[in-house]
């Protein structure tokens, strides 16, 4: 379907641009222009290096810096789509807090008015074509440099000097256009007026996925006298409308946060863009007002549409923002998070890695942690069953030989579908989301990653040893014959003490206690060392066991053996990884 | 004299430890404050046990707070 109206579209630009040069001059502007923001976006990306990452995670704590941060960013690469896209990714990450990104998104929409300002102020007074060409060309050779701060810088230069280029083309363009038809004696006055111009604001809006191209083309076709002002303005509340259309559609992947901050997003430009309607008259008559005080000539049209698209965007600010922890708690409720107490024998998937966080480096470290975590509670889980215990013993306060006395039956349980189930889909999840992340990150972020597939890895190979030692603990824990069942409780007391350790290694921040937990579990993998040949010999000497029996407790004391390494290792790897203790993590572990 | 000792007695000569002192010295000698602290808190709470297997936990966790200042300090003169 999708191609059948691409071709569609193909067919009807052809026809046009055979038919009329000056179309084909203001499509070819528009394209350069949209071309122009493309290499701007990926400009930014490349060379902020995760500057503007390290910004939007240590100042958004309070709401007048998320709505700062918003406009500047949004201000400073001409694009809201961007630092929209860069919120996501942090919230979806958990990095930043839904009020944070309410507030980023009322910044973000007030920052990117000024792309109007630049078009209407600077764009149409001077020959702005002029400046394109030695951009281009500076913008190309930087692009070809290996460093990829230049490139970043040449990928600037390079989009500003599209921007620049297609203003001007579009500028020729209507100007011509205007010598073969006056498209102003389509102008419509009235209600009618005013809503098919904001309904043709949405669909061009829609179509280019951009209102910011939208704004260029009304401001330089107002600028020749081609659309009168009041559809001007109405071209410009249709565009602001419009662009939550392209969020809408980003957000069908995004987690339950990440729709949340889209929802707010198109909240806040519909119910603006329904109160600026209705207000229409009025919101006028503030703007002349506005207009004179900054000195802005009664018929300079094209700075009153720049003014009256900031005003827009301040006008639902400043009603909406009293509202901001009244929007969150309904933004909440709206969108419920996926729940997370799944069946026994459900799939489970992965919670944290959105598919936002991919290219920014920091909200991709922060959720493969996360979902390494989740896969590691998983597994833990999983061992207990293997250890035929329940997974809430681990969590639970009751002593070690208490559990054991509780759990004295053995049963045999199909450890390998569990697998499938609870392990295998995150953990591939994980490698994947990490491989595609790696292409976006600097070689420190790189190793970072690579610890946390390694940590993934690891929580594989624990449960491979887990199910090989299961069948015999499910066994011999109900022994009539006590001498193996003690060796076997041995075994399941020592595991669950590491991973009753490793469980608090997780849940706690003290430094002191982190200190003493992970000093207990390199205990514990030693301990398994010692008990290799702890009575061993003796049981088979006084044959209280049988060979078979000896066989079994002899490779299962490695397995156990095997594990606790395993466990330990883990825990280690996953705790590198916390940026809470980067620079004291050496001292509180046993590496 | 270790190399670093003798840094730090140039730096403390010229009254700029602070100003050169990074961020991770800083954090770990925090961490070892810490660390001393509840190894003392520790020791004293041994006194009031009389059950065993709590006195071996405590002195496990004593044990390994000993061994961690040391690995500290150590971080420290590198």
């Amino acid at each position: 379907m999708k191609k059948f109206i691409l071709l569609g579209i193909f067919i009807v630009l052809g026809y046009l641009f055979s038919k009329s040069e000056h179309f084909l001059t203001i499509s070819y502007g528009v394209a350069l222009f949209l071309f122009g923001m493309y290499f701007l976006e990926s400009g930014f990306k490349g060379f902020s290096g995760g500057f503007l990452e390290k910004i939007l995670k240590k100042s958004t704590d309070k709401l007048w810096k998320s709505f700062t941060f918003g406009a500047c960013a949004a201000a400073l690469m001409q694009s809201s789509s961007l630092v929209m896209l860069l919120s996501i990714s942090f919230l979806s990450a958990g990095l930043i807090t839904l009020a944070a990104g309410v507030g980023i998104v009322f910044g973000a929409n007030v920052g990117t008015t000024s792309g109007a300002w630049i078009i209407a102020g600077f764009g149409l007074k001077v020959n702005i074509a002029a400046y394109a060409m030695p951009m281009l060309v500076f913008g190309a050779i930087l692009l070809f440099q290996k460093n990829p701060i230049s490139k970043g810088i040449g990928a600037i230069i390079a989009g500003l000097g599209f921007l620049f280029l297609g203003i001007g083309y579009m500028k020729d363009g209507f100007e011509s256009f205007k010598e073969v038809i006056d498209l102003s004696q389509f102008a419509l006055g009235g209600v009618k007026g005013l809503v098919l111009y904001i309904l043709i604001g949405i669909l061009a809006t829609a179509i280019m996925q951009s209102s910011h191209a939208t704004l260029v083309i009304v401001i330089t076709a107002l600028s020749v006298g081609q659309i009168t002002y009041d559809n001007a303005i109405a071209l410009t509340i249709g565009a602001n409308t419009g662009t939550t259309i392209t969020a809408l559609i980003g957000s069908i992947g995004s987690n339950a946060n990440g729709k949340r901050f889209v929802l707010a997003e198109v909240g806040f430009n519909v119910i603006t863009g329904i109160i600026v309607t209705l207000a229409f008259v009025p919101v006028k008559e503030i703007l002349d007002v506005v207009s004179g005080w900054l000195g802005i000539a009664d018929t300079d049209y094209t700075l009153k549409v720049a003014l009256f698209h900031t005003l827009f965007n301040l006008v639902g600010t400043v009603i909406l923002i009293g509202f901001t922890s009244n929007i969150v708690r309904f933004l909440e409720r709206v969108i419920k998070d996926a729940p997370s107490g799944k069946q026994k024998d459900e799939v489970d998937t992965p919670i944290y890695l959105s598919p936002e966080a991919i290219e920014f480096p920091e909200a991709a470290k922060e959720v493969l942690y996360k979902e390494a975590k989740h896969l590691y509670l998983n597994a833990q889980n999983l061992v207990s069953v293997a250890l035929c215990i329940k997974p809430e013993d681990i969590t639970s306060g009751d002593s070690v030989v208490d559990i054991l006395k509780m759990r004295n039956m053995g049963v045999q349980k199909d450890i390998e579908s569990m697998y499938d189930n609870k392990i295998k889909p995150i953990y591939s999840e994980i490698i994947d989301f990490a491989v595609h992340a790696q292409t976006h990150a600097e070689v420190e972020d790189v190793k970072k990653m690579m610890d946390i597939r390694r940590a993934t890895l690891l929580v594989a190979e624990l449960i491979k040893d887990v199910e090989e030692m299961h069948g015999n603990i499910a066994k011999y824990i109900g022994s009539a014959n006590l001498h193996i069942k003690e060796e076997y409780d041995f075994i399941r007391a020592n595991l669950i003490k590491q991973l009753r350790h490793v469980n608090m290694i997780i849940n706690t921040e003290e430094e002191d206690m982190l200190t003493i937990l992970f000093g207990k579990i390199a205990n514990e993998s030693k301990h398994f060392d010692a008990i290799s040949g702890r009575s061993l010999d003796k049981l088979i000497r006084e044959q209280l066991i049988t060979n078979s029996m000896a066989t079994s407790l002899m490779n299962d004391t490695a397995y156990a053996s095997s594990i606790s390494s395993t466990l330990q290792k883990i825990a280690e790897t996953l705790f590198r990884q916390n940026e809470r203790y980067m620079e004291t993590h050496e001292a509180i572990t046993q590496e | 004299m270790s190399k670093s000792k003798f840094i730090q007695m140039i730096q403390e000569a010229f009254g700029i430890e602070e100003e050169v002192e990074t961020s991770k010295r800083k954090a770990i000698k925090e961490l070892l404050t810490k660390l001393k602290a509840k190894k003392d808190e520790l020791k004293e709470s041994l006194k009031h046990v009389e059950e065993k297997e709590a006195k071996d936990e405590i002195k496990e966790s004593i044990v390994i707070l000993k061994k961690q200042i040391k690995k500290g300090e150590k971080l420290l003169e590198d």
